[in-house]
């Protein structure tokens, strides 16, 4: 099964994967960001919020988005 | 049933010709050189500070420097990231993906508009809250006219009630000056959104940005915000430091002083002198002589109604010797007196 996975931590790239049938959110989650916290992030499936065991179908499009970004100061 | 939104479709297709990259397309982003000079310089500075001793201003060229190195390290990766982007195209998105973007933006965000004529689209934030300090909502606007062009910054964030610190009118936000964000660690995830057409993602990371607080680079720290200008000398002081009791404005330490009688602290223009003993008062501790009109402190003033130098003119003779009282005064310590005080008889 095949989905667009945008992660927009670090260098915020968008990806096509192959991930199995019958994979949660959660598990996604947790399969590409082994380090974070869900609560950290904003999780969006076809850019709408989602449900930890919503299920990832064919062609779905799920980004991942830290909730703290550090901005700086420009000279 | 979700309807079609003719407008967004049209603003889908303008984004997506926006998108189109050019036949000759490599940009690579403008440098800010200036770094080069004020990186030595500002070091420098750190250098002769700590030789020296001087803490307040090591810290401040530490910080300084510290800004400068954010701001190299955020423009390397934007280069790097159009050197990536160069060798790696991304396709085009379609139309239909552009105008599921646009819909998705107004569930994302409280208030979302796009002007077909400008090509803009902006969004509204929530109130923005940032340890305690309170900086109000932001539009963030996108030209996405600019959107392809790595060297103009394609997007605006405005305060739309700007909450300043006292130190500076252009500083809305630690990391925003004018209407300009700085990126920071978002700046390669922003440019990607971008690129890509991804609105939402761009809108959000924006979004995020705002929504944190890095200590180590913003414009203007968080403290600033808890400070005010001291009303007399102009120096920044903390909202809950010393203010006058009189007028109400925040002063600083060195420009604060204290009722010798009440206690009440008050500004310099706030406070009053004894004219007998010339301790500082503040104006209710102050009283009028009847008599010689001057203000003095309650310890100058032994009377009803006159100060200790006039009580003293009237009374000390005639408690030391009621007789003589009457000869003893001379003309000119007669005329001081108003008419009908004390208990002296003036010779005819």
């Amino acid at each position: 099964m095949r989905i667009l996975y945008i992660n927009n931590d670090g260098a915020g790239f968008a990806d096509h994967i192959e991930i199995a049938e019958g994979t949660t959110v959660a598990q996604l989650f947790a399969q590409r960001v082994p380090e974070g916290s869900s609560g950290d992030y904003l999780i969006r499936v076809n850019r709408q919020p989602a449900a930890a065991d919503q299920i990832v179908q064919d062609g779905d499009r799920v980004s991942f988005t830290p909730t703290k970004i550090e901005g700086a100061c420009q000279a | 049933m979700i309807t079609f939104n003719r407008l967004l479709w049209r603003a889908a297709g303008r984004l997506q010709r926006a998108l189109e990259p050019p036949a000759d397309d490599f940009q690579l982003p403008h440098l800010n050189y200036r770094l080069r000079t004020t990186l030595p310089q500002l070091t420098e500075s750190l250098s002769t500070a700590l030789r020296k001793g001087w803490s307040v201003s090591a810290d401040y060229a530490r910080k300084q420097v510290l800004s400068e190195l954010w701001c190299l390290q955020s423009q390397i990766q934007v280069a790097l990231h159009a050197l990536e982007s160069a060798a790696n195209q991304i396709s085009l998105p379609a139309q239909r993906d552009l105008y599921d973007e646009f819909v998705a933006l107004d569930s994302e965000f409280e208030m979302c508009s796009v002007n077909l004529r400008e090509q803009t689209v902006s969004v509204e934030t929530e109130p923005i809250v940032l340890d305690d300090v309170e900086l109000g909502r932001f539009r963030i606007q996108l030209d996405w006219r600019q959107i392809r062009n790595v060297n103009s910054h394609p997007y605006a964030v405005e305060a739309l009630t700007p909450c300043y610190p006292a130190s500076s009118r252009q500083i809305p936000h630690p990391h925003i000056t004018g209407t300009r964000l700085c990126e920071g660690d978002g700046t390669v995830p922003i440019q990607q959104a971008l690129r890509s057409g991804r609105l939402t993602d761009f809108f959000q990371i924006v979004n995020r940005v705002l929504h944190t607080y890095n200590s180590h680079g913003p414009y203007v720290a968080l403290d600033d915000w808890r400070s005010v200008e001291c009303h007399a000398c102009g120096q920044l002081v903390s909202t809950e430091g010393d203010y006058c009791r009189n007028c109400q404005e925040s002063v600083c330490e060195s420009c604060s002083t204290w009722c010798a009688h009440c206690e009440e602290s008050r500004c310099d223009a706030c406070i009053g002198r004894c004219a007998g003993c010339d301790d500082g008062c503040c104006p209710n501790c102050l009283t009028t002589c009847s008599e010689c009109e001057e203000q003095v402190c309650p310890n100058c003033f032994p009377s009803d109604t006159l100060c200790k130098a006039c009580h003293a003119l009237t009374t000390s003779p005639i408690a030391e010797d009621s007789d003589t009282a009457t000869t003893q005064k001379s003309p000119s310590e007669i005329a001081v007196q108003s008419a009908g005080l004390g208990e002296v008889v003036v010779p005819a």
